[in-house]
C-alpha cells in the first residue's frame, strides 16, 4: 500500500510541473506589469524599475522560470509581490482554515446525503421519496452564495443567534459548513438513491430477506455496503470540488481561507501567491484521488493494488 | 427503474401521441416543467428590451428600496431606485448570452480536441494531459485564473468559463470517438477510401450528438452559476450592468432594510438553474439510457 501511494505521488509530479509551467507562461504572455501595479499608477519610472529589480522581474523569463523551479524543489514558493512575506507562510494557516471547513462540510454532506438517499430509496415512489427527491433537486439548484446570504440574513441579521463573519468559535462554523455542504449533500443523496435502488433488486438482497434477516440488517449490511462503492468516488470528487465552493463561501462569511487569499491575489496580480494556491489545489486534488482509490480497494476486496 | 418495465406498459394512443415533444412531456413530467421554465427564460431573455417596463440603469433617487407590489414597480426598486423587474429581465438576458456563447464555444473546442486526440495518437498525450490538468481544478478556479490573466468584463468572463468547460467536452468526445472508431460503419467508410476528416464530420460527430446534448443541458446551469458567482465576487460582469450575481453583491449591504433586493435575484437564479437541471435529467433519461443510473 505504501508502495502504491509513493507511485501515485510520483505520477502526480509531471502534472504539477505542467501546472507551474502553464501558469508561468500565461503570466509571461499577458500585457501586464506587476511592478507598475505594485508601485501605483502615479509612481515615478525609477520607483517602478527599482521594484521590478526587487521582485526579480528584470531578469530574462527563462532565468525567472529556472529560478522558480529550483526553489520549488526545496519547498520554497517565493515571496508575495504585495506583502513581501514567504508564500509558504501566507498559504499555510489559510490552507488549514479551508481544509477544516471543507472536512466538516464533506462529513455533513456524506452523513446526511447517504441518509436522505437511503430514506428515498427504501420508500421508492412514496411521499418520503418525493420529499427527499425535491430536497435534493433544490439542493443542487440553489446558488451557494445566495444560500449563504439567506442564512446570514435569517440567523445573523433577523434572529441574531449566529455570528455572520470570522472563524473564532464553533458557532462561526455552522453557517459556512451548511452552505458549503448543500450542493454535495444533494448530489450524494441522488447518487445513493439510484445506486441503492439498483442493489436492492439483486439476488443476494432477496436471499438476505428470505432467510429472515431484519429489514435494517438487509438494507444496512447487505444493500448499503455494496451501494456505497460508487458513492465513495462521488464523495472524493465532491471533496476536490469543495475547494471551488469554498472560494465563494469564504467571501460571503469573511472566512480567512485560501479562496479569499486567491481572490485578493488575482485582483493584485500577485503571481507567486496565485501560483502557490493553484499548486496547493492541484496537490490536494491528487492526494484525494489517491485516497479515494485506496478507500475503494478497502470497500471492494476484489480490487488489488500492485 | 428498468427500461423494459416502463416501455412494456401499453400506452393508450392519444391525439398527438406520435409527437416526440408530447411524448417527452408525458413520460417526464418534471422534465417538462423544466422545459417550460427554460423556455420562459429564453423568451424573456430574448424579449427583455421590449417587455421590461423601465430601463435597467435608470436611477430614481426619490424611489429607492420600494418593496415588491409598489405602484408602477411590480418587484420594487433597489438602493438607487432602479426597477427590479427590469433589472431581473435584463440580467437574465445577459446570463443567457454568457451561458450560451461559452457553452457553444467549449462544446466546439472540446469536440475538436477530443476527436483530434482520438485520431492522431501523437497529439493524444499532450491534449489529454492538458485536459486532465484542467480537470484537476474546480471549474471556477480555472475561470478565476484566466480572469486574473485577461482582466474582468463580459467577454473575458465568457472566455474564462468556456475554457473551464472544454475538458469535460474533450474527455467525452475523446472516449466516444475511440469507441465509435472501431464500429463496423466506420471501418466500411475507411474501406471505401474516405478521408479522416470526412469520417469525423460525417460519421463520428453526428453520433456524438445525443451525448453532447445531454452534457450541454448539464453544462448550461453550471456556466450560469459560475458567471453569477464570479460577478458576485466582483470579477465578472461589472456594475452598474444588471446581472444577477452582481445584483446580489450589491444587495448584501441593503438586505437588512430591504430583503427583497437580496431575495428576488437569487430566486431568479435558482429557478433557472432548477429548470435546466430537471430538463437535463429528463433528457438524459430520454436520450442516453446508458447514463440512466447515474
Amino acid at each position: 500500500m505504501t508502495a502504491y501511494l509513493v507511485r501515485r505521488a510520483l505520477l502526480s509530479i509531471p502534472t504539477l510541473f505542467l501546472v507551474v509551467t502553464v501558469v508561468f507562461l500565461a503570466f509571461q504572455i499577458i500585457p501586464s506589469d506587476p511592478a507598475r501595479l505594485f508601485a501605483g499608477e502615479t509612481a515615478a519610472q525609477e520607483t517602478v524599475e527599482r521594484i521590478r529589480k526587487d521582485l526579480g522581474l528584470d531578469r530574462p523569463a527563462w532565468v525567472q522560470y529556472t529560478d522558480y523551479i529550483t526553489k520549488l524543489v526545496t519547498g520554497n514558493l517565493g515571496r508575495s509581490f504585495t506583502t513581501r512575506r514567504l508564500v509558504v507562510d501566507e498559504l499555510g494557516p489559510r490552507f488549514v482554515n479551508t481544509i477544516k471547513l471543507s472536512v466538516w462540510a464533506i462529513l455533513l454532506a456524506t452523513t446526511v446525503g447517504v441518509l436522505l438517499g437511503t430514506i428515498a430509496a427504501v420508500n421508492q415512489g412514496k411521499t418520503m421519496d418525493h420529499i427527499a427527491t425535491i430536497i435534493a433537486l433544490v439542493g443542487i439548484s440553489i446558488p451557494v452564495f445566495w444560500l449563504g446570504l439567506l442564512m446570514m440574513f435569517f440567523f445573523s441579521v433577523t434572529l441574531g443567534i449566529l455570528p455572520a463573519a470570522g472563524n473564532e468559535t464553533w458557532r462561526h462554523y455552522i453557517m459556512p459548513t451548511v452552505a458549503l455542504s448543500v450542493f454535495s449533500l444533494a448530489f450524494i443523496a441522488r447518487m445513493t438513491r439510484s445506486s441503492l435502488l439498483e442493489v436492492i433488486r439483486q439476488d443476494y438482497v432477496r436471499t438476505a430477506r428470505a432467510k429472515g434477516a431484519q429489514e435494517w440488517v438487509v438494507i444496512g449490511r447487505h444493500a448499503l455496503a455494496n451501494a456505497l462503492l460508487p458513492v465513495v468516488i462521488v464523495v472524493g470528487l465532491r471533496f476536490g470540488f469543495m475547494l471551488g465552493g469554498a472560494l465563494v463561501v469564504e467571501e460571503v462569511f469573511a472566512w480567512p481561507g485560501l479562496g479569499r487569499l486567491m481572490i485578493v491575489a488575482v485582483g493584485q496580480r500577485d503571481i507567486p501567491v496565485v501560483q502557490g494556491v493553484l499548486l496547493l489545489f492541484a496537490a490536494t486534488f491528487f492526494l484525494i484521488n489517491a485516497l479515494v482509490d485506496l478507500a475503494y480497494g478497502l470497500l471492494d476486496p476484489r480490487i488489488r493494488y500492485a | 427503474m428498468s427500461a423494459t418495465a416502463t416501455t412494456a406498459v401499453p400506452m393508450p394512443r392519444r391525439a398527438g401521441g406520435g409527437n416526440p415533444v408530447w411524448e417527452f412531456a408525458r413520460k417526464h413530467k418534471v422534465g417538462a416543467l423544466g422545459a417550460l421554465i427554460v423556455l420562459a427564460f429564453f423568451v424573456s431573455g430574448a424579449l427583455a428590451p421590449w417587455i421590461a417596463p423601465y430601463d435597467p440603469l435608470t436611477i430614481d433617487v426619490d424611489g429607492t428600496l420600494k418593496p415588491p407590489g409598489s405602484p408602477r414597480h411590480l418587484l420594487g426598486t433597489d438602493n438607487q431606485g432602479r426597477d427590479l423587474l427590469s433589472r431581473i429581465l435584463h440580467g437574465g438576458r445577459l446570463s443567457l448570452w454568457i451561458a450560451m456563447t461559452s457553452v457553444i464555444t467549449s462544446a466546439v473546442a472540446g469536440i475538436l480536441f477530443g476527436t483530434f486526440a482520438a485520431y492522431y495518437p501523437g497529439s493524444e498525450t499532450l491534449i489529454m494531459r492538458v485536459m486532465d490538468m484542467l480537470l484537476a481544478f474546480p471549474g471556477i478556479i480555472v475561470a478565476l485564473t484566466i480572469i486574473s490573466l485577461l482582466g474582468t468584463g463580459i467577454e473575458n468572463l465568457i472566455i474564462a468559463i468556456a475554457i473551464s468547460q472544454v475538458p469535460q467536452y474533450a474527455r467525452l468526445a475523446h472516449g466516444l470517438t475511440l469507441s465509435i472508431k472501431e464500429k463496423m460503419f466506420v471501418e466500411a467508410a475507411v474501406a471505401l477510401g474516405a478521408s479522416d476528416r470526412a469520417i469525423v464530420l460525417k460519421h463520428i460527430v453526428p453520433n456524438l450528438f445525443s451525448s453532447i446534448t445531454v452534457q450541454t443541458s448539464l453544462m448550461i446551469p453550471t456556466s450560469i452559476t459560475t458567471a453569477a458567482s464570479l460577478s458576485f465576487l466582483g470579477l465578472g460582469v461589472q456594475p452598474p450592468n444588471a446581472e444577477w450575481g452582481s445584483m446580489l453583491q450589491n444587495a448584501m449591504q441593503w438586505s437588512r432594510v430591504a430583503p427583497h433586493v437580496m431575495i428576488i435575484p437569487g430566486m431568479a437564479l435558482m429557478l433557472v438553474v432548477f429548470g435546466f437541471n430537471v430538463l437535463g435529467d429528463g433528457l438524459r433519461d430520454a436520450l442516453d439510457p446508458r447514463l440512466r443510473s447515474r
